[in-house]
């Protein structure tokens, strides 16, 4: 989610993949790919297929609700992180 | 691509029957275009020939996706029969199922044994086995369905939950109810029942070789001991459902057994409660008669004494639960 809200436009299960990677988060295909598809079933993604580079590919964009929802997790992550470091600092 | 064709079809028969034709063939859809995605970032990092490299490629992705019944599972995971949220309640329930079958099992085949001219223990072992594998089966199907059903739509542990309240804690914690003490007052209750009404379920050629019978001035006794049992038989099945003992549940126990061992007492005292069916011209068959109707009478006083024996140790049980009662 936060790679589809970082990136401008659509994107599909490989190059999501691809920009993970780039972003240093290894994720299997067998993982990342069906766990796209059950984010776009809670309406979290919206989906539609497109024809590109001689394939037809389905290409997946943050939906509104996934936006409220991403806001709300930084928000408990970035709570969770700085409570871990300043535990973690202590030690 | 033949080989990714297969792998599809493999996928596609392995996913849930319950989805529309659509979503499936969407699916599969998306799993192919994910497939060749990979294929061909595998293809552009290998030197090999590009038909070479894409068969080999293939083989490689496929191989990390696994099973077709795996991929089938990650991408449209079955919903379970059971939710792990209820499972605690599933197995208690199919416990409970399993004890009261039994004990339906064991009463059919005393009920039969009763009625034939032998009684044979390894028979009645292999009867109640047989009649309890009969029905465990229909009971397991049952059951499984209802919380499939009905754990649909909610958790039904979280239902039963829901309205929990701190006053409704156990008072006695520590007084667990035994599941064996309670099969044994369902199953007593139980044939208790049964040989009061041999006239509703026995023919009449093997009730009139029937060694006993009551006395026709105690035919009250008939329904007084058939709505004691009736109601020990409910209150055993309400103690399966429970953990531990509350002090109302553990007075009426006491009650119940209290009951039990005076009425007993009373049908020990009063005289030829039971009649000996037995026709003899011999003198001596009376004197036979009289000293069995004694040693009924005997039984009926031991029984009595033992049920009161075990409502006192009830009673001081509960004396002593209630001072050692949790502030």
């Amino acid at each position: 989610m936060s790679v589809l809200a970082s990136s401008k436009t659509p994107q599909y299960g490989y190059s999501l993949r691809k920009l993970l990677n780039d972003a240093g988060i290894e994720i299997d295909e067998g993982t990342l790919y069906p766990l796209i598809r059950r984010l776009a079933e809670q309406e979290l993604l919206t989906s539609e297929w497109k024809h590109s580079e001689g394939r037809e590919r389905r290409y997946y964009r943050l939906s509104e609700k996934g936006a409220e929802v991403l806001l709300q997790l930084q928000q408990d992550w970035q709570q969770l992180n700085k409570s871990v470091s300043a535990l973690l600092a202590s030690n | 691509m033949e080989l990714l064709d297969r792998y599809l079809i493999s996928v596609q028969q392995d996913l849930d029957h319950s989805l529309s034709h659509e979503k499936r063939e969407d699916i599969i859809k998306e799993i192919r275009a994910n497939i060749l995605d990979e294929l061909d970032a595998q293809t552009q990092q290998s030197g090999q020939k590009e038909t070479d490299a894409q068969a080999d490629a293939l083989k490689d992705v496929l191989k990390q996706y696994g099973h077709p019944a795996a991929t089938a599972q990650r991408y449209a995971p079955q919903a379970p029969l059971v939710k792990s949220e209820d499972m605690a309640l599933y197995k208690k329930v199919l416990w409970h199922g399993a004890a009261v079958i039994f004990v339906f099992a064991l009463l059919k085949t005393i009920s039969s044994m009763l009625q034939s001219d032998s009684i044979n223990p390894i028979r009645l072992l292999l009867q109640t086995g047989g009649h309890f594998l009969e029905n465990i089966g229909l009971m397991l199907l049952i059951v499984t369905l209802c919380f499939y059903y009905l754990g649909k739509t909610q958790s039904l542990a979280a239902a039963r939950y829901k309205n929990w309240t701190l006053e409704k804690l156990p008072e006695f914690p520590q007084a667990t109810i035994k599941m064996s003490d309670t099969l044994t007052d369902l199953i007593s209750a139980s044939f208790l029942l049964l040989v009061l009404w041999t006239p509703l379920w026995m023919s009449e050629d093997t009730q009139q070789s029937l060694v006993f019978s009551l006395d026709p001035a105690q035919e009250h006794w008939r329904y007084i001991l058939t709505v004691l049992s009736l109601s020990s038989c409910v209150f055993a099945l309400y103690r399966l459902s429970q953990a531990t003992w509350q002090r109302w549940s553990l007075q009426l126990y006491v009650v119940e057994n209290l009951v039990f061992g005076f009425a007993f007492l009373w049908m020990a005292s009063v005289e030829n409660f039971l009649n000996i069916n037995a026709q003899s011209t011999n003198a001596n068959w009376q004197t036979v008669i009289d000293w069995a109707q004694q040693q009924l009478s005997y039984s009926f006083a031991i029984i009595g004494i033992i049920i009161l024996i075990i409502a006192g140790f009830q009673l001081y049980r509960l004396n002593q639960l209630s001072k050692s009662k949790i502030a």
